[in-house]
């Protein structure tokens, strides 16, 4: 077990940089999530730190050991790929008993260690099949068994569960957490799948166009996003943006309502931001305490909720409002909505970074 | 597709009768001729029916050679013996140095890489009699005629063989490789525990053509071989149709053609359920 250290790492394509400098300090234990849209370098990142990438500029150390130039082997990882990479020809558990073998361990140890590994992932019966006799699910444990087999200090899986289909996907996701909960190996998971990265993060690392945006425990990332993208990466739907100003009273004015702010903002009023609304924080409010009205367009009716889309105060501001499944409306009516003011988020206009 | 026209059905049966025999009806002729004696063959009408000297035919083909008047070949045992390790020789051979040389190529970054690649690729364009003359200048000169190096060497180089490797491993997943870089394989040891595994289709549908291809070779073994103990089977067959004063005896030639035929065919044969693999899909 060990904690890997990411310091100012960059990595470059001939001229074109897709990297830009990324630290993170992960500690022993740690379950981080890398998220972000596809393209946006965290495989690039995940792959550097396997070592199946060379790193352009910046130091990757694992238990403290600067492992730049080590090869993978050497770097006491073990990855699950997002198709498995299990090798057609050999059984299940030659699969998990390769890497073993080439260590030149001893054959009663491998056979402990892979008995072992069948047990945790529920693989015994499989032991002797090929992976193509095998279902997604069930390759894709004997991937995780693969890696689980060596016992190494981190754990590095790459979008493992993409493959899988929805219900099956859910289902390894828990079965993942309870690994880590009972391992506690260090663990770096690559996905594109915010529930995913919420579900299993202890902290997640967002990234975009090849920066981190945020780095944080999933309720900060949610309840604090520090740039647009990540406010609007994160949640689903999507957070509501709307242009807006700043007031001179600790209020912001968007689309022609003024809203009051929980913690007043630095800055002269007038200012333009940007200003995030989560659907699910805005509520159905009374005549007396409403704050805008919702012109209703569009509704979609899940059964728990009831997902509103409208437009405030003239068309361009659209916006989405989760309400209760009890809430009945229809195209045309007018809702009376509320929000509170410690769930409205303001980011500068131009660069997009929390104010 | 469920069709009930007994029209078709009687049609493209016939059709495929008539393709058996016309392909067939030649080998026949060739069985009938081995089992009659010199003169019943050179009389009209030949005979359609297998005759009664099949036995002593064959003996005398296998262990004495066609006799005298045949331009001295030696027996036929023999020359299916050297035939045999050419054919043997030039699969194996080029399936090893092609799968070494594609593997390079996918595998390996060094410089000129792709020159390499292309100076191979470029050479499937020159069959073996555009450079035979240059070849055969380069094996005399090194002593090698009358040997079974001289035999082989200079076939085994092929690119044919060395494209279908470097697009099989192409097809190859890279999670593949990256996965035995971290379990800790080396290059020799992903390529001998993985890659190789992984060929065994294709090393096997190669192994079947290049067989026959080295069993085939008519030019090349007439060219370098002057010393009959290194006759190949292809080419004696036809020394020994030109006899000169003496009628060529068509019953030994025959017999030794249908002893060519049989190894082909038993490779064929063991090999085909691989060979169709090999050809068809990719174990993945």
């Amino acid at each position: 077990m060990a904690g890997v250290s990411i310091r100012s790492v960059k990595k470059s394509y001939g001229e074109i940089e897709v990297i830009h400098g990324i630290d993170c300090e992960i500690a022993d234990g740690e379950f981080i999530v890398i998220l972000g849209p596809s393209g946006c370098g965290k495989s690039t990142l995940l792959r550097m730190i396997a070592g199946l990438e060379e790193i352009t500029a910046g130091e990757i150390a694992i238990d403290g050991r600067v492992v730049n130039d080590l090869e993978p082997k050497d770097r006491d990882i073990a990855m699950v790929f997002q198709n498995y990479a299990l090798y057609p020809h050999m059984t299940v558990y030659d699969n998990m008993a390769y890497g073993l073998r080439i260590r030149g361990m001893s054959k009663a140890e491998i056979d402990m260690r892979v008995k072992k590994a069948a047990a945790i992932l529920e693989l015994d019966g499989l032991l002797a099949r090929k992976p193509r006799q095998l279902s997604g699910g069930q390759r894709q444990r004997v991937a995780m068994g693969r890696a689980l087999v060596r016992e190494p200090s981190v754990f590095l899986f790459d979008e493992p569960l993409s493959n899988l289909d929805a219900k099956l996907r859910v289902q390894m996701r828990i079965e993942i957490r309870r690994l880590h909960q009972t391992l506690k190996t260090t663990s770096i998971y690559v996905t594109h799948d915010q529930v995913e990265a919420m579900t299993l993060a202890d902290r997640l690392i967002v990234m975009n166009a090849g920066r981190a945006e945020q780095i944080g425990s999933p309720m900060e990332v949610y309840a604090r996003p520090a740039t647009t993208f990540v406010a609007g990466f994160i949640g689903s739907p999507a957070m509501n943006m709307l242009p807006g100003r700043l007031g001179d009273d600790g209020t912001v004015e968007v689309a022609g309502v003024r809203l009051p702010v929980a913690a007043p903002v630095a800055g002269t009023a007038g200012r333009p931001v940007t200003v995030g609304m989560r659907p699910e924080h805005i509520a159905r409010a009374d005549q007396g305490t409403r704050t805008f009205d919702l012109h209703v367009d569009v509704v979609e009716t899940l059964g728990a909720d009831t997902l509103v889309h409208g437009r405030i105060g003239g068309a361009g501001n659209e916006l989405i409002v989760r309400l209760p499944g009890s809430v009945t409306t229809g195209p045309g009516d007018v809702v009376p909505l509320a929000v509170a003011p410690q769930n409205l988020h303001l980011f500068d206009a131009e660069t997009g970074a929390r104010l | 597709m469920i069709e009930n026209r007994p029209w078709l059905t009687f049609l493209s049966h016939a059709i495929v009768l008539l393709g058996i025999v016309v392909v067939a009806f030649p080998v026949y002729i060739t069985f009938v001729a081995s089992t009659h004696d010199q003169v019943t063959l050179l009389q009209a009408p030949i005979p359609m029916l297998p005759g009664d000297h099949m036995v002593e035919n064959y003996r005398q083909v296998l262990f004495e050679g066609v006799g005298a008047a045949s331009a001295g070949a030696p027996p036929v045992l023999l020359m299916m013996f050297n035939s045999l390790i050419m054919a043997v020789v030039i699969a194996v051979g080029k399936i090893a140095i092609s799968i070494i040389a594609a593997y390079a190529i996918v595998y390996f970054r060094f410089p000129l890489r792709m020159t390499f690649f292309w100076m191979i690729f470029i050479t499937l364009m020159l069959p073996v009699e555009v450079r035979i003359l240059p070849t055969y200048e380069v094996v005399a000169n090194l002593g090698m005629l009358n040997s079974y190096a001289g035999l082989t060497i200079p076939l085994i180089a092929s690119a044919t063989a060395t494209f279908l490797f470097r697009q099989f491993f192409l097809t190859v997943p890279d999670e593949l490789t990256e996965a035995a870089r971290i379990d800790g394989a080396g290059p020799l040891r992903f390529f001998w525990d993985v890659l190789l595994p992984l060929s065994r289709t294709s090393i096997a549908a190669l192994f079947v053509i290049q067989f026959i291809y080295g069993w085939n070779q008519y030019l090349w073994p007439l060219l370098i071989t002057t010393d009959e103990s290194y006759y190949t089977v292809v080419m004696a067959i036809s020394r020994m149709m030109n006899v000169v004063d003496a009628a060529a005896s068509w019953n030994l030639v025959m017999t030794c053609t249908l002893l060519a035929m049989i190894p082909p065919v038993i490779v064929v044969v063991l090999m085909q359920h691989w060979f169709v693999k090999g050809l068809v899909e990719t174990e993945k």
